[in-house]
């Protein structure tokens, strides 16, 4: 079990964005919900095929970290709402998703500002690392 | 001599065979880093950063019992 709200073991489903946006029917002063969702890809290397990703993290550093990137993304669009990142850890499959980000603001055109600018602070500053395990069986570390 | 938890990630984890370990270290971080290295020559050879209470170190600092410290090989989320 994690330690960390932000880790979900495995694929995050569908069901959960859904949640999502109904948990935010009370948010009534938020005009747009802009989402990210990371789909683990079946890349080609060296003529192998990708079936899938294993994450691992850091739980209680991707707590502090989360909060961080949170601090500053308020700080710099006075617009948003609210903020939430889902990310796996363990095995997901090609095709499945690992990454949910969802950016409220009351207007579109922060939201579409802020879910990018979280995406490449997740993409610098989250401790997570990922395996690449391909269809023979083999594996290795992505860095 | 401090009592610290060493936690290691990714591929650091593959060089040292262990998830973490509680370690009497030297005084400081550096030559805690330079024990681990000695311990696990493999770890010379590929790229991490260190933390000290889940907060990224850049420089050198005193350790104090109940620090601890992890190995981050680059990060590779989302």
């Amino acid at each position: 079990m994690h330690t960390s709200k932000y880790l979900i073991e495995g694929p995050i489903p569908a069901a959960f964005v859904s949640r999502e946006i109904s948990d935010h029917h009370s948010k009534t002063s938020a005009g747009a919900h802009a989402f990210f969702l990371g789909q683990v890809r079946d890349d080609q290397v060296d003529g192998k095929r990708v079936t899938g990703i294993e994450y691992s993290a850091y739980d209680t550093m991707v707590d502090t970290v989360v909060q961080a990137i949170k601090d500053q993304l308020f700080e710099k669009f006075s617009d948003l709402i609210c903020l939430h990142i889902h990310h796996s850890t363990g095995l997901v499959q090609s095709g499945e998703i690992s990454l949910v980000v969802m950016v409220s603001s009351g207007h579109r055109k922060q939201s579409f500002a802020a879910l990018e600018k979280c995406v490449e602070l997740i993409k610098e500053k989250l401790p997570v690392w990922k395996k690449e395990f391909f269809a023979d069986g083999t594996s290795r570390w992505i860095q | 001599m401090a009592t610290v938890n060493v936690i290691y990630f990714g591929s650091v984890m593959d060089i040292t065979g262990i998830n973490s370990e509680k370690i009497d270290s030297p005084e400081t971080l550096n030559e805690l880093n330079e024990l681990l290295i000695s311990r696990f020559p493999g770890l010379s050879v590929i790229s991490y950063r260190l933390s000290v209470n889940r907060q990224l170190i850049t420089d050198n600092r005193q350790l104090v019992d109940g620090d601890e410290i992890a190995l981050l090989p680059p990060f590779a989320g989302g």
